[in-house]
C-alpha cells in the first residue's frame, strides 16, 4: 500500500462507520495538477513531488462527502465528479 | 416556515455556485436565475486560452451542474435593469417585474473596459463566449500580424494562444506584465517568458491611438510609432456590473460595497467580481477578479443569506486568501494570498529545478502571498501556511525546507 494514504488512513478512515460510498472520477485529460483538489480533501488527494495529481483514495464514505464535494467545486480545469 | 422566493442575478459561475449552495443548505422555495447573456453558466478561463485557439467550443466550456439539484427557473438574455433594494424587487429588460421575498444574490460580474477604436472590424475584447468566437475567427482567417493591448493576464493569455497559433504577435503594456499584481522584477520575468516564445513585448509605452478605416489597420503609439495590425486584441481591465444599481439603494462604489459576510443590504448579498467586501485577514477592502474567488464568495454570501433568518449557520467574516492561476505556454502560474501593498519581493532560486520560479511577498513582518511558476506542490504547502497568517520569518523557513534537497 501506498505509504502516505496509509498514514491519512490512520487518522481517519474514509470509511468511518458508513455503508454508503461514493467515488471520485478524475478526467486525466482535464487535470492539470493545480492541486485545489487536494486543498480541500487532503485525505483524498495530494500531489506529488512532479506536481501529478495522486488520488489517495477513489471510494470512500459519507464522512468524506462534504470535502469531496468541495473539492469537485474548486478544481479549475473541472476534471473531477462524484459518483454516488 | 417555507422561505420566499430567492432571485440570483447573474447566471455566472458565481451566480450558479450560489444557487446549488443554496439548495446544499436546504433552501426548498422558488429560485430563479437571471442573466443577461442568452446562455446557461459557462466558464470564462477557457475564453482566452482552448477557446481562442479553436481547441475548444462552446460544448466544453458549459458548466456541469445536476438541473434536478438547483431546480431554477431561468431567465437567460434578459438583463435586470433596476434593484429596489427595500422591497427586494428586480426590474428586467422586458419590462418584467419580480419580487424575491427570500433574498437576492447579486453575481452581475464585470466588463471590460472600452477604448477608441473597438469599434473597427478585428479588434475584439474577451469576456464572453461570443467574444472569443469572433477573436477565433478573425485570428482563424489571418496570418496576422496581431496586436495585444494590455499585458495583464487576458493579454498575456491571448498572446501566448496567439503563438501556439503561430501568429506573429505584439503585446504592448504601459507598465510590465501585471506589475501591479506581482511587482517589477516578476513582471519583468514574465515578459521575459512571451518574449523567448516569439512576442515582440513591448514596455513602458501607451496606446494613442487603434487607426483603420471600418476594419482596424494598425495600432499607433504614443511615441508615434505605428504596428501593423491585422488583429487587435483590448485587454486593459474590467469595471463592475452595477449601472442597473444606481437607484438601488445599495451602496456602490468600485462595485457594491458589502460588510465583511458579503451582505450588501438587508437580504442582499453580492459574489465574485461586482462584490466589493473588507477581507478582514488583509485588512483589504478589494474586488477579486479571480475565478477561485467566485465560487468561494458565492458559496458563502448563499450561506449568510440564509443565515439572516437562522436557517443556516450563523454570519461569518468572509476571509479568503485569494488563489489565481493562468496557464500560458505549457506553464502554470499560481499566486496565493494578496500581494497588495507589498513591502518586499523575494524571489528564491531552486538549484535542482531552475525553470520554475517562487516569489514571496511581504507586508509588514508578515508572508502574505506566494508566486510561483510550475511549483504546484509547493504553492499548495503555502496555501495551507497562509490560512494560519504566516510571519514573514515563518515563511522563509519553510522555504527554505522546501527548496531543500531531499535528504
Amino acid at each position: 500500500m501506498d505509504h502516505s494514504a496509509s498514514n491519512m488512513a490512520s487518522r481517519e478512515s474514509p470509511f468511518a462507520g458508513e455503508d454508503f460510498r461514493m467515488k471520485v472520477v478524475v478526467d486525466w485529460a482535464l487535470c492539470d495538477g493545480n492541486g485545489a483538489c487536494a486543498l480541500e480533501a487532503p485525505t483524498i488527494f495530494e500531489l506529488s513531488d512532479d506536481d501529478e495529481l495522486i488520488v489517495l483514495t477513489d471510494e470512500f464514505g459519507e464522512a468524506l462527502r462534504d470535502q469531496a464535494a468541495a473539492a469537485v467545486r474548486v478544481c479549475p480545469k473541472r476534471a473531477l465528479r462524484l459518483e454516488m | 416556515m417555507t422561505r420566499g422566493a430567492i432571485g440570483i442575478i447573474g447566471a455566472s459561475l458565481a451566480g450558479l455556485n450560489a444557487g446549488l449552495e443554496l439548495r446544499r443548505q436546504g433552501f426548498a422555495g422558488r429560485l430563479v436565475i437571471a442573466g443577461d447573456e442568452p446562455h446557461k453558466p459557462y466558464d470564462r478561463p477557457p475564453l482566452s486560452k482552448e477557446m481562442v485557439r479553436g481547441t475548444w467550443g462552446h460544448d466544453e466550456t458549459k458548466l456541469a451542474f445536476d438541473e434536478d439539484e438547483l431546480r431554477a427557473e431561468w431567465r437567460l438574455g434578459d438583463p435586470a435593469v433596476a434593484l429596489d433594494a427595500a422591497a427586494g424587487e428586480v426590474t428586467f429588460a422586458s419590462g418584467v417585474r419580480e419580487q424575491f421575498p427570500g433574498g437576492i444574490v447579486i453575481a452581475t460580474g464585470a466588463a471590460p473596459r472600452i477604448i477608441a477604436g473597438c469599434e473597427l472590424r478585428g479588434v475584439h475584447i474577451v469576456r464572453t463566449l461570443e467574444d472569443s468566437t469572433a477573436l477565433h475567427a478573425s485570428l482563424a482567417a489571418t496570418t496576422g500580424p496581431v496586436v495585444v493591448i494590455g499585458g495583464g493576464f487576458v493579454g498575456q493569455e491571448v498572446a501566448a494562444s496567439c503563438r501556439e497559433l503561430g501568429l506573429p504577435v505584439t503585446l504592448i503594456e504601459v507598465a510590465a506584465p501585471a506589475r501591479h499584481a506581482l511587482g517589477e522584477e516578476v513582471a519583468m520575468h514574465l515578459a521575459g517568458i512571451h518574449r523567448r516564445n516569439g512576442v515582440d513585448v513591448r514596455l513602458g509605452v501607451a496606446v494613442a491611438a487603434i487607426e483603420g478605416e471600418g476594419t482596424v489597420t494598425g495600432v499607433r503609439l504614443a511615441d508615434g510609432t505605428l504596428l501593423p495590425a491585422a488583429v487587435a486584441v483590448v485587454g486593459v481591465g474590467v469595471t463592475p456590473n452595477v449601472d442597473w444599481l444606481a437607484e438601488s439603494g445599495l451602496t456602490l462604489d468600485n462595485g457594491i460595497v458589502c460588510d465583511e459576510t458579503c451582505l450588501a443590504a438587508p437580504g442582499v448579498v453580492a459574489a465574485g467580481d461586482v462584490a466589493r467586501w473588507p477581507n478582514q485577514r488583509y485588512g483589504e477592502m478589494r474586488r477579486v477578479e479571480h475565478w477561485d474567488n467566485a465560487v468561494r464568495q458565492a458559496v458563502h454570501a448563499a450561506r449568510r443569506l440564509l443565515a439572516e433568518d437562522g436557517s443556516a449557520e450563523a454570519a461569518l467574516p468572509y476571509t479568503p486568501v485569494p488563489w489565481f492561476w493562468s496557464d500560458q505556454y505549457g506553464l502554470k502560474l499560481q499566486l496565493i494570498g494578496s500581494t497588495f501593498g507589498h513591502d518586499e519581493v523575494r524571489i528564491l532560486a531552486d538549484p535542482a529545478k531552475p525553470d520554475r520560479v517562487l516569489a514571496l511577498y511581504r507586508r509588514g513582518d508578515r508572508l502574505n502571498a506566494v508566486f510561483g511558476i510550475n511549483n504546484a506542490k509547493r504553492l499548495l504547502a503555502f496555501r495551507r501556511m497562509l490560512e494560519d497568517n504566516p510571519s514573514w520569518d515563518t515563511g522563509l523557513g519553510e522555504a527554505a525546507l522546501l527548496l531543500a534537497p531531499a535528504a
